[in-house]
């Protein structure tokens, strides 16, 4: 049961991505990627990641998704403009990456594979692990305390960057 | 304290295999370097970015289930928190940009790519999109990347 | 009209069967989670979102009853008793109505667009325990479980994530519509709710602090052991009902779909059936909303004890509270005029996210130090900020509003205005 819904929200997610980068369409995109945030916060459930899964849908889904779609629409390509895209930049060499990247990495995790690096079905099923949200805050607030107040100071630092990107004169 | 809820669906241990886990991310990376790669519309890189973030999030999450270690997922919304800067800033260079250029497509930004010198930015605000470079100019054609492959 | 206390004679054998009924499906021989305990799932996910269903039929008929009233008419009265039976027709003209789908619009996001409205804010339900608790074997351990279709450890987080999935379906048929009108409440609407959400997700972080757990039952449990959240925080609770109002896109934030200027908004594109799931959505999401209000800071079902008469008195309980503040929505929609847009965002980020922030690290900074005197001073601190700030606005108004100079009989007039 776990299995197969691993693989059809894997299948769902890895679908959906591609259908996101292949539409002409920014709206469309958009929205094919918010079905494989969908997918991949189905695998974090699997995964008994809870938390994570949650956040997953709060912070990609309803906030970082919702601000590319106020752009796009707040750009207002004009069809001719979306559509004039004449062809893709460096399409062989894009594919070329693609390709390479997929089978370097398909080695490399068979290999991995066959050395026995990943636990095997008998070593799996005594695994444990609490992913509730009181695990994470006692990690996020206790070992890694100082990389949180970190991150404070970059979203910090992301919004004056917005705001001042933004805006039209500064006066 | 697992939940009464989720228990029919996840049984104790680990029943999904690792290696599809990693598997699965890497071909969600494969994917957004391919939407890096291939395509030029400003707006769809950035999501192209999200999609290589999220399948780095993935294999975050699986190792930190297999090695049972809560760290893994601390990473996780450390890189959301990292994804949602990214936006923020991404999407006001997106604003900015198409304020001087009218134009969403990244190869009209190249002022600094090479010795072209288009219209000042700031004289022509707005009104029609200014098509100030061909795209058949054979100035995209990376004269190195073909010894690479 | 049968009197209250017989309603409530016939009710409960008839729920008690229907708890039976509960009872057989959700435990499996051995204690453990069986078929017959997702079965059980399946029959109360049924029940919920048919109620939602129908509730939202008759807040329809709510709303047009309750605006005649406070203007003084009658409002529609000739379908069935009260014009109960206006929803229904209303449902039947809305289904033999041409299904318009403009040329210029995208096919695809247009029809899934509404559908994108309703989903979430139906869902939203699942985690909301309506009533009492009743134990069951789960694993082999008896355990109080909440009546809802889904008791989540993370609840609230979840709650947060799909009220913030609402904003699509708007957005979307917005955009989709592909006609100005519609774009403008489209992008309207996903500002606004962007914006808006900050407040909710911050207004619900004390509580989650207080209450040391993010499972709505255990909220509701909490408060039924010390005192309702809204004596303890009382802006909070303000701040989450005006979020709510805002999320919902009801009056006195309803500029995604101000009539007076963008036609409709971003279902000015619509007709029909579609149209029809754009205002079940709003609806539902009104419902929820005020279920979720009453759960995090009005004691859910409990009332001081009354709910120990049983279950089904907490069933009562729970919807006379949502009853209350669905009227409260048609209430507010004729008593406050439309804000401006800017007033909207000014509101949001300029007074509700810093009047949050601030909220979150005094709850904190109290529950760390351990000092409950906060959590007394805290609310007579709000309480007393917000009538001195009423009061020097009211003083404001009364020096900039003079009677004209020389217009008899208007003396003393600046009141009124």
């Amino acid at each position: 049961m776990t299995v197969a819904l691993f693989l059809i929200f894997g299948a769902t997610a890895l679908a959906s991505a591609l259908l996101s980068v292949t539409r002409k369409n920014p709206v469309a995109s958009a929205m094919w990627l918010v079905l494989m945030f969908f997918g991949l916060a189905g695998n974090y459930v699997l995964l008994e990641a809870y938390f994570v899964a949650a956040v997953q849908i709060l912070v990609y889904a309803g906030a970082i998704m919702v601000l590319f779609l106020f752009v796009i629409m707040l750009l207002d390509l004009r069809r001719e403009q979306l559509e004039s895209e004449p062809q893709p930049r460096l399409p062989f060499f894009g594919v070329a990456a693609a390709v390479l990247f997929i089978a370097v990495a398909a080695i490399a995790l068979l290999d991995a594979v066959d050395a026995g690096v990943f636990p095997d079905a008998a070593a799996r099923s005594t695994l444990e692990l609490d992913g509730s949200a009181k695990a994470i805050g006692e990690s996020l607030f206790g070992t890694w305390v100082l990389a949180f107040e970190v991150t404070g100071f970059l979203l910090l630092g992301a919004i004056l960057g917005a705001v001042i990107l933004t805006k039209r004169r500064l006066t | 304290m697992t939940s009464a809820f989720l228990s029919p669906v996840v049984a104790s241990g680990l029943a999904i295999p690792l290696e599809w886990v990693v598997g699965l991310g890497l071909a969600l990376f494969a994917v957004g370097l391919l939407g890096v790669a291939c395509r030029r519309n400003i707006l769809i890189m950035l999501l192209s970015v999200e999609i290589m973030l999220n399948a780095s999030n993935l294999v975050l999450v699986g190792f930190s289930r297999v090695h049972s270690e809560i760290s893994g997922q601390v990473f996780v919304f450390f890189s959301m928190v990292v994804a949602a800067a990214e936006v923020a800033v991404g999407l006001a260079i997106v604003i900015a940009l198409y304020r001087l250029r009218r134009s969403a497509d990244v190869d009209d930004a190249h002022d600094l790519h090479d010795v072209d010198y288009g219209p000042v930015p700031g004289l022509k605000l707005e009104g029609e999109p200014h098509h100030h470079h061909d795209h058949d100019e054979p100035e995209a054609q990376p004269v190195g990347a073909t010894g690479e492959a | 009209m049968i009197p209250l206390v017989d309603l409530a004679v016939i009710a409960a054998p008839v729920l008690g069967l229907l708890a039976d009924v509960w009872e057989f499906f959700s435990r499996g021989p051995d204690g453990a989670v069986t078929f017959g305990w997702v079965l059980g799932r399946i029959i109360v996910v049924l029940i919920i979102v048919h109620v939602l269903l129908i509730l939202s039929a008759l807040m329809v008929w709510a709303e047009r009853r309750v605006s005649a009233w406070m203007q003084d008419r009658l409002g529609p009265n000739r379908v069935g008793p009260e014009g109960l039976l206006q929803p229904l027709a209303d449902l039947g003209k809305f289904m033999f109505k041409e299904d318009v789908i403009p040329g210029h619009t995208n096919k695809l996001m247009y029809t899934i667009a509404p559908l994108i409205t309703v989903v979430p804010a139906m869902i939203t339900f699942a985690v909301i325990p309506f009533t009492g608790t009743f134990e069951m074997n789960t694993a082999g351990e008896e355990a109080a479980v909440s009546w809802q279709a889904a008791d989540l450890n993370i609840g609230v987080l979840y709650i947060l994530a799909i009220t913030g999935l609402g904003v699509y379906g708007i957005t979307l048929g917005g955009w989709a519509g592909n006609s100005k009108y519609s774009l403008l409440g489209g992008v309207r609407a996903s500002a606004q709710m962007i914006s808006y959400e900050l407040s909710l997700g911050l207004a619900v972080v004390p509580v989650v602090l207080i209450c040391g757990s993010l499972n709505l039952g255990e909220i509701v449990a909490h408060q039924a052991d010390s005192t309702w959240l809204v004596f303890s925080q009382p802006l909070a609770a303000f701040i989450f009902l005006v979020a709510i109002y805002a999320e919902t896109n009801r009056l006195p934030f309803d500029m995604p779909e101000a009539e007076t200027e963008l036609v409709a908004g971003y279902h000015t594109e619509y007709s029909s059936m579609k149209f029809a799931l754009f205002f079940m959505g709003e609806y539902v999401a009104m419902v929820t909303g005020s279920a979720l209000l009453v759960t995090l800071f009005l004691g859910g079902w409990t009332f001081f004890g009354l709910e120990q008469l049983g279950w089904w008195m907490g069933l009562l309980i729970f919807s006379a509270k949502v009853l209350f503040f669905l009227f409260a929505f048609i209430w507010v929609r004729w008593t406050i005029p439309r804000f401006r847009y800017d007033q909207l965002m000014k509101l949001g980020w300029v007074v509700f996210l810093p009047l949050t922030l601030v909220n979150v690290v005094l709850t904190a900074g109290a529950i760390a130090l351990d000092a409950n005197w906060i959590y007394w001073v805290l609310p007579l601190l709000v309480i007393g900020s917000a009538l001195g700030a009423a009061y020097i606005g009211w003083k404001q108004d009364e020096h900039k509003i003079k009677p004209l100079p020389d217009a008899p009989g208007v003396a003393g007039g600046g009141e009124e205005a």
